[in-house]
Parts: structure tokens; C-alpha cells; sequence
């Protein structure tokens, strides 16, 4: 992983997610490092933009931040074209079955980055018709927090996200386990 | 009517015939993004582009990122648990458990505090409501989370650390430095670019951040322009 | 005997009093002399009030601005648990006024009055809104149906016996659409009209509407838009909350210019204490809504852009939206959702070099706006996509309730600025732009001039901007005392610690503010009980009437003539569902 260069760097108190190359059950071959590699340098956003994150994502389009440094040239609007979908903004009851549709419509592999507290969690919208967090409906890779989070802060969330793609783990997988496991 | 503008006829209706041939003004539209391209490549460290994570944006000392809780010179926190920022929370954030401090004098002492992350809106009200100088908050935004439970942040990771305070700086706060009245925001030490609006720099260029380095002594010396409380 | 037992009216209100008088609800209305002029009636003289107010040559009260409910359960003096109240705005007079329309109390909670949608065909959605939040039951109506909340949704929102968080599990078999687009529709005898959805999840839909269109080929013949994808509960949040707290949510409405909700909000808050603000706070409060105004149009013009093809406008616009974005951080720490201001001032003062990064910006936006001219203004196929395409006349634009750029394109020079100004806005000498073809070309060129005319304000407030003072009101019983004060000072500590720990005590009462927001006039209507937070707090949101008029706007035009017509209506979906 080294030969391909690492941006960006973790803070000390929270290392690469468990399944990863250290704590792992499995191995990570030199194929599936060339795959991961693949994947995480051309990841194509869905940008399913609902609020003001969708603006902030918009910013990360734009030159200043320009997220196709990243090999996210493109934003499919198409499901079947897509596989990072990015949900910026408040989901609400009513866009929930829409969210849920998209995802499915996504061909694997696909990851789903939660940007911003209201798709997280529902953020301060503790409301009647608010869902609290999109983890309701779609299992999520990577939580950003920021109302709206800056742009640097959901491009480090996409560097993190890239060290989970070479990992190869995927977020079932560790929902699953821990659940098994009696966890939360 | 005066103090009215109309710019229906700004343009004319009807196109020319070269604009309606549409190549010259191709060629027009060309010029402008051409002419983009080419003063970009001719000032290649004028690009607007931020390159992060190598570069990274100069916030201001008003930025309102991740929490901290200030220290007393003994390294307890100077939060009292008197509960007002969490009553001043729009998005109930914060939890607070309260204990009672074995020193009369400060009463009471957090035995929990949490802020989750994922609810937080990073408006700021905490510290505006903190009578204790208690909460700061960073120019640190760098979080992003696997989990949700990892995003619940209890007093070690809200506790202020020199490393992290040297890492992004300090941003919004309640207390100044200097005049009480009108906080700096660091701002003037950027540098404004006339006729080219200002660009925020990048520390590649190696502007000196202010609050970065603490100067001599510890992060609590007086010299940090904490005046010492009558509780 | 205060003057209003006395029964003194205001001139204003003493005519409205006259004109009422000779009207079919005469004997039975009651003129009230509040922060606005108030007519109170009962739903029987409801239509015939209605009509007269807008026939009569006398009051000529033409634009439709709100409807919204009330639920009196947890407040004492009104008459009865429900009202609704509606603001009227007449061109002629220049005045706004209130119509409060109480509602008896029946056993079932569900009252009812006549829909005024056929005097004002603007009322259509709002009545669908009192609806959805209160259950009032709008007797002629032509479309009843939930607006704002999904389909499955049990229960009046808005009500004060409803929880806030109670929620309801949604499907997406639930969704309701409309009769007629279940009919098959066969045309010329053999070909048959196809009912496509646009969106909810579509580039061009700019957050998240869903427009349900009959197509005949490329035609639409008919539409219907189905909103609520974004409907955060801002009022019912807005209720839980202190008056200072609610001005995050206020932020999230319309997102892309954050600062001007705020303002309006505060102002709604401070009129009803009877505050003055220094005007160093108000003109720095002119300032950064002029800009965040820039930024609105800019995303506007860009994201329109984008719609039709022409990519590179967006960069260009983007950058003029970094730019500020670096004045606005650098002011409160935050670039997009800013809660710079607070009842009675500003959270803290400008930095020191405020004037510096404003002057800079006043050289870096023109050459932006500049080159989007030259790539657009006369370029053949934004001509035959813009001109022409998405057509409102005067008198449609009038009844459909359109505010803004909308409405001005359309050669009404209604904007709030002008016509009740504020906050120094009469002290500059700028132009309202306006056109008179009313199609997407005269709505482009009415924003790019806004910004120009922005720019003009912007640079007339800086050189008035004293270099020193408070931005804060100095009564402590509504602002924060200074950090230094509340560490070291017992009495700051205690007003410190109401404030923080009970709110704002607002005078029981009512009132509604209106600005010039970027997509028309944005108007808070707040009731106060004397507790620390808004009893009630309707937003009066620009967008929610244009988007009614998008519906009528793009039938017999094709699907690409709705694609660019949406995006000049600038839709903002936090602030259309709030």
C-alpha cells in the first residue's frame, strides 16, 4: 500500500477499521490490493444532495476543492453508474423509500459516505418527519460530522474511506459482526 | 421611475447574423476560458485549487470545529457541570453528569460529558453560554467516524492537548486576547491580495499561524491572558 | 385608557376600518390596530371579505403573501383554539395587512372555512399547508390533499397536543398520486399520453422536488408537483426552542444564503421587544445580506447553467461563493450556516480587517460576473433555451403570488427594499432592476444586475461603516453581557444566566416582519405568550408560492423548456418545506 502512497493521515486514537490488515480474518492479497487500489482511485459519487450539505458537496465539486483530484471526475446521476453514494443533507420519512431505492439500484461494489450530522443521525431535527440518521434505511461506510461539514472535512472522511476500501471490508460485514458479537 | 432599472433591452432581441452563425461566438467563448487556462498555467501558485491533504486551508481563529475543554493549571478541567451549556444547546448534545469536587471552592466537577458528534451543529451557543471559560473550540475538523458510537466524545477526547492545539489551532472562544470587546480573528495577518480578492493562504507558503506556537511555558502561564477567577 | 381601548385606530387602520365598513362583512368584522392592520371575521364572511378586499378600489389588496394557522390550546385571551391568519399585500397602497379568520371551537376539533383559492389562486398551497399541519378543512378547494408531510402521516403536526418527535412509518407504496395521472388519456385517436415522474432524485431538481407530467411526445399537457421531501419541522422545532436557539434552524431554510434569514428572523424578535440596534450592527448586518444576496443569485445562475449544458459558468460562479465564503468564516467561524446574528446585534463583532476583505471582494466579483456574460448573454443556445421558454405575465405573476426576481421579471418593481425599507437600504442610491418579458432570459438578466446593484450597496455601506462601536444592543435583559463582565461581575452573571437558562422574555403578542430575502420577500410571523421561546412561528417562504406557479408555468412547453424554467426559479427546498 506503501508503493501507491497514503494521503492524508489518522489521528492516533482511532487506527484502521477492525477486519483491516491487522486485526484481520482474512487474508488481503496482492490482487485484491491492485483491485483496492482500482476502486479507490476512481470512485464515482452519487451525489444524492437533499440541503445545505448538498451545497458543501457542490463546493467540493468546484474548483477550490476539486474532489476529481481524487478520481471523482464525474457525478453519475444514475444509480447504475455509481457506486459511492453520498447522502448530503436531511432524509426525511418522506425521501427515505426514494434513499433506500437508490442504494438498491447501486450495482456492487458500493460504499455510502453519510455527510453531515442530519444524514447521520438527524442532527438537531428531532422531529416528526425526520429520519434519525440514513443508518435506518442503508448501511453507511463513513460518518461525517459538520453542519455542514467543510470541504476538507468530507475530503478527509473520503481519504478514510479509501483506507476501508483497500482493506476490503466492508460495512456489513462489520455491522454483522458486531452485532454477533452482542455489540450494539 | 426613478430608482428603477429596466434590462429587458440590455441585449438586443434579435441575435446578429455572426452571433447566429454561433462560431464566432464560439471563438469569444473560447477566448474567456482559454484565457483562464492560460493565467492559470502562468501562475500556477495562484490556482484557487486548495491541495489538501498536503495543503491545507488557513481557517480563522474564529473557526467553530471540534470542542475543547480548558484545563486549570493543575490539569483538572475548569468546567464547573452547572449544565448551561446544555441547556443552551439547540441540538441537546452535550450530557453532563455532575460530582462534587473534593475542593469547596469549585463545588462541582464533570464526572461525565459527552458530546456526540453526530448530533452537534457547531454553532457555538456552548460557548457563548459557559460562564467558566471552560469550552473553546478548534480549528480542528478532521473527524470522520466508522461508527456512531465512535462519534460520542467523552472528556479524553474533549480535554485539551498540547498536540492538538499545535496540530490545528484554537478557533472560536469566548475570551480574547487583548481588547474584550472586538475579538480578532486573525485576519489580519493574511495578507489580502488587492485586485485579486483574498485568497485564503496555504501554511505550504509559510505564513506563521498565529496561537500555534504557545510561546514560553505551558499552555495555562498567564501569559495566555487568563485572568485567575474569584472562585 | 390606553389608546388602543380607546379605540383610536392609526390612520391607516382607520381607513381599513371605513373600507371594511362598507363591505358584505361589515357589521360583523373588527378592525384591530396591531403592529399591522387587523380585520377580524368569522369563516362565514370569510369569502365575501376576501373578495372585496381585492376588488375594492379602495384597499386593492392583489398579493396573496400567507396563510397560516394557529392553535390557541396553551395560550390565554384569544377567542377560540384555532385561527388563521393572512397577510394580504395591495401595490396601490403599499401596505400589508392581516386577516385573522377565527375559528369556533367544534367537538371534533376539525373547523372549517371557505378556500379563498379562487380569489387568490396563490392561497391553493397554502391552504394544503394549513391543512396537512392543522387539519383545517378548506370547504371548495379544488385539491385537499397533504402537502408537506408523507402520505402515511397520522395526525396534525402543527397541533400543540402533537409530540413533537412522534413519527410515522412511510412506505413507498403510500405515496399518493394524483387522480388524473392514474386516467389513461388517449390522444388523436390512437397515441396515448404518458405520465412520467421528474425526480424526486434527478440532476436538475435542485433538493428534492418530484413533478408528476402527463407528455403527449415532448409536451407536457399537465402537472402536478409533489413537495415534502425536505420537510424538517423547522416550526414545530422552532416552538421547542428559545428565541436565540431557533436562529441555527434559520440558518438551514433558504441554505444558500443563510445570513438573510437570520436577519429577518432577529428583526421580527427585536420589533416585538421594541429594540434598537446600533447602526454599526445594522449596517454590518446590510452588508453580509447583500453579499450572501451575491451568493444566492450566484448559485442560482450557475446551478441554471449546469441544467441547460453550460458547465464551465458554474466554476466561474463557485469561486465568487469561496471568496465570500473566506469573509463570512473569518467573521463567525462558520462558511455556509453561518448564526452570525443574534436577538439584539451580532454574536461578536467584525474582525478588524472587515473593510479590507470587503473592498477585496468588491475587485473579484466583477470579473467573474463578467465573464459569465460574455459566455452567455448573447450565445445562440442559451437564447433559444432561455427566451421565450417558462413565460409568466404581470397579472399571472400577481395572482400566482410570486415575490422576487420572479416577480420583478415580470415587470412588477416590488421589492422589499424599496417599498418598506430598512436597515439604511433608503439612505443608498441603487436600482431595482426589472423586466418585462417575464420568460427565463429576463429572470437571468434580472439576477446578474441584482448583483450588480448589490455590489453598488455593498460599497455605499462600507464607507458609512463607523470603524468602532457596539454591535450589540446594550440591555442586558435581551443581549449577552461581554465574557469579561460575566467572569468577574455579579449582576452580568445573573443576566448571563436568565438568558441562557430561560430565554428572551418576549411581550405577549404578535407580529410579522418582512425583508427581501434572494427569492422574494421572506416574512416571520411570530407569537409570543411571554415565554422564552416563539409560541408559534410561521416562515413566510419566497419559494413556496413560485413553486406553485411552476405547475401552470411549463404546461404546453416540452420537458427540456421545465428543466431550464426550474432552475430560475431558484428553489431552495429548505426553505420551500421547511
Amino acid at each position: 500500500m506503501a508503493l501507491f502512497g497514503g494521503k492524508g493521515s489518522l489521528p492516533a486514537h482511532q487506527g484502521p477499521p477492525a477486519g483491516g490488515p491487522q486485526g484481520a480474518d482474512f487474508l488481503v492479497t496482492r490482487l485484491e490490493e491492485m483491485v483496492g487500489w482500482a476502486r479507490k482511485n476512481s470512485l464515482w459519487p452519487f451525489p444524492f444532495a437533499t440541503a445545505c450539505c448538498g451545497i458543501e458537496f457542490m463546493s467540493v465539486a468546484a474548483p477550490h476543492y476539486d474532489i476529481a483530484r481524487f478520481g471523482s471526475e464525474v457525478m453519475r446521476f444514475s444509480p447504475r453508474q455509481a457506486d459511492l453514494l453520498i447522502v448530503a443533507g436531511t432524509v426525511t420519512d418522506k425521501l427515505a423509500p426514494v434513499l433506500r431505492k437508490i442504494y438498491d439500484q447501486m450495482p456492487e461494489p458500493k460504499w455510502v459516505v453519510s455527510m453531515g450530522v442530519c444524514a447521520s443521525s438527524g442532527g438537531f431535527y428531532r422531529a416528526y418527519h425526520v429520519t434519525q440518521g440514513i443508518d435506518e434505511i442503508v448501511p453507511v461506510d463513513v460518518y461525517v460530522p459538520g453542519c455542514p461539514p467543510t470541504p476538507e472535512q468530507l475530503i478527509h472522511a473520503i481519504l478514510r474511506l479509501r483506507e476501508k476500501i483497500t482493506s476490503g471490508e466492508k460495512s456489513r460485514d462489520s455491522r454483522s459482526a458486531r452485532f454477533a458479537a452482542g455489540g450494539a | 421611475m426613478s430608482g428603477v432599472v429596466d434590462v429587458s433591452r440590455k441585449y438586443p432581441d434579435k441575435l446578429t447574423l455572426l452571433q447566429r452563425l454561433y462560431i464566432p461566438e464560439i471563438l469569444r467563448g473560447m477566448a474567456v476560458t482559454l484565457g483562464h487556462l492560460v493565467r492559470n498555467l502562468a501562475n500556477y501558485k495562484g490556482l484557487p485549487t486548495i491541495f489538501y491533504p498536503e495543503q491545507k486551508r488557513n481557517y480563522s481563529g474564529r473557526f467553530r470545529g471540534k470542542h475543547i475543554l480548558k484545563t486549570r493549571e493543575d490539569g483538572s478541567l475548569k468546567c464547573v457541570a452547572c449544565y448551561m451549556c446544555q441547556q443552551a444547546c439547540p441540538a441537546e448534545c452535550i450530557t453532563i453528569v455532575a460530582g462534587e469536587h473534593p475542593k469547596i471552592a469549585y463545588e462541582k466537577y464533570p464526572v461525565v460529558f459527552d458530546i456526540d458528534m453526530m448530533r452537534c451543529v457547531f454553532c457555538g451557543f456552548c460557548v457563548d453560554a459557559c460562564p467558566k471559560d471552560a469550552i473553546w473550540m478548534t480549528r480542528n475538523y478532521e473527524m470522520a467516524f466508522f461508527t456512531r458510537e465512535d462519534a460520542i466524545f467523552s472528556i479524553d477526547r474533549l480535554r485539551e492537548r498540547p498536540e492538538e492545539i499545535l496540530q490545528h489551532g484554537y478557533g472560536y472562544r469566548p475570551y480574547y486576547p487583548g481588547d474584550g470587546t472586538n475579538p480578532p480573528s486573525d485576519a489580519s495577518r493574511l495578507p489580502v491580495v488587492p485586485g485579486g480578492g483574498e485568497r485564503p493562504r496555504l501554511r505550504s507558503e509559510g505564513v506563521p499561524l498565529p496561537d500555534r506556537d504557545p510561546g514560553p511555558g505551558p499552555l495555562n502561564a498567564p501569559s495566555q491572558a487568563q485572568r485567575p477567577f474569584s472562585a | 385608557m390606553t389608546v388602543a381601548e380607546a379605540g383610536i385606530l392609526s390612520p391607516a387602520a382607520e381607513k381599513l376600518r371605513e373600507r371594511v365598513a362598507a363591505s358584505p362583512a361589515g357589521p360583523r368584522a373588527e378592525v384591530l390596530d396591531l403592529d399591522l392592520p387587523t380585520v377580524e371575521v368569522g369563516p362565514e364572511d370569510w369569502l365575501a371579505l376576501a373578495r372585496f378586499l381585492r376588488d375594492d378600489p379602495g384597499c386593492r389588496y392583489e398579493l396573496f403573501i400567507d396563510l397560516c394557522g394557529v392553535d390557541n390550546l396553551k395560550r390565554r385571551g384569544p377567542k377560540s383554539r384555532f385561527e388563521t391568519v393572512v397577510h394580504l399585500h395591495s401595490f396601490v397602497k403599499n401596505e400589508h395587512v392581516r386577516v385573522r379568520v377565527v375559528l369556533p371551537d367544534t367537538p371534533d376539533a376539525k373547523p372549517t372555512l371557505p378556500s379563498v383559492e379562487s380569489v387568490w389562486p396563490a392561497a391553493d398551497w397554502f391552504e394544503r399547508e394549513a391543512y396537512d399541519l392543522y387539519g383545517f378543512q378548506f370547504t371548495g378547494h379544488p385539491n385537499l390533499h397533504r402537502i408537506l408531510c408523507h402520505d402515511a402521516f397520522v395526525g396534525h403536526a402543527l397541533r400543540k397536543d402533537y409530540a413533537p418527535g412522534q413519527r410515522w412509518f412511510y412506505a413507498e407504496e403510500d405515496l399518493r398520486f394524483p387522480e388524473w395521472a392514474k386516467e389513461t388519456d388517449v390522444r388523436a385517436g390512437h397515441f396515448e399520453t404518458q405520465t412520467i415522474s421528474i425526480g424526486p432524485s434527478h440532476p436538475a431538481t435542485h433538493g428534492i422536488i418530484h413533478i408528476v407530467a402527463r407528455l403527449d411526445g415532448e409536451r407536457i399537457v399537465r402537472a402536478e408537483t409533489i413537495i415534502g421531501y425536505l420537510h424538517r419541522c423547522f416550526e414545530k422545532m422552532a416552538e421547542k426552542h428559545h428565541w436565540n436557539q431557533v436562529i441555527p434552524y434559520t440558518d438551514r431554510l433558504n441554505y444558500v444564503s443563510s445570513m438573510i434569514n437570520g436577519v429577518g428572523y432577529v428583526r421580527t424578535v427585536e420589533k416585538m421587544l421594541g429594540l434598537t440596534i446600533p447602526d454599526r450592527g445594522r449596517l454590518v448586518r446590510t452588508i453580509l445580506s447583500e453579499f450572501s444576496r451575491i451568493m444566492d443569485h450566484c448559485v442560482c445562475i450557475g446551478a441554471n447553467l449546469v441544467d441547460i449544458g453550460a458547465l464551465t459558468n458554474f466554476t466561474y460562479l463557485y469561486q465568487n461563493r469561496e471568496n465570500i465564503y473566506s469573509l463570512l468564516e473569518a467573521c463567525c467561524g462558520a462558511r455556509l450556516t453561518v448564526s452570525y446574528v443574534r436577538v439584539g446585534g451580532l454574536a461578536i463583532d467584525i474582525p478588524d480587517d472587515f473593510d479590507a476583505r470587503c473592498r477585496g471582494l468588491l475587485e473579484s466579483i466583477p470579473p467573474f460576473l463578467e465573464d459569465v456574460d460574455k459566455l452567455v448573454s448573447n450565445n445562440r443556445i442559451v437564447r433559444n433555451r432561455f427566451s421565450g421558454t417558462g413565460l409568466v405575465s404581470r397579472d399571472q405573476a400577481v395572482a400566482w403570488g410570486l415575490t422576487g426576481p420572479m416577480l420583478r421579471a415580470s415587470g412588477v418593481p416590488y421589492d422589499v427594499r424599496r417599498a418598506r425599507p430598512y436597515d439604511f437600504y433608503d439612505k443608498f442610491d441603487w436600482d431595482v432592476p426589472i423586466a418585462q418579458d417575464g420568460d427565463n432570459f429576463a429572470r437571468y438578466l434580472v439576477r446578474m444586475e441584482e448583483m450588480r446593484q448589490s455590489l453598488k450597496i455593498i460599497r455605499q455601506a462600507l464607507d458609512v461603516l463607523p470603524k468602532s462601536g457596539p454591535v450589540n444592543s446594550d440591555d442586558w435583559h435581551v443581549v449577552l453581557p461581554p465574557k469579561d463582565a460575566v467572569y468577574h461581575d455579579m449582576e452580568s452573571l445573573i443576566y448571563h444566566f436568565k438568558l441562557v437558562m430561560e430565554g428572551i422574555r418576549v411581550p405577549p403578542g404578535e407580529r410579522y416582519e418582512w425583508i427581501e430575502g434572494g427569492t422574494g420577500e421572506l416574512g416571520f410571523y411570530a407569537v409570543s405568550d411571554g415565554r422564552g421561546g416563539p409560541y408559534r412561528l410561521k416562515v413566510r417562504p419566497p419559494c413556496f408560492p413560485n413553486m406553485a406557479a411552476f405547475e401552470k408555468m411549463i404546461v404546453g412547453g416540452t420537458v427540456s423548456d421545465a428543466v431550464a424554467s426550474l432552475g430560475t426559479l431558484n428553489i431552495i427546498a429548505g426553505e420551500l418545506d421547511r
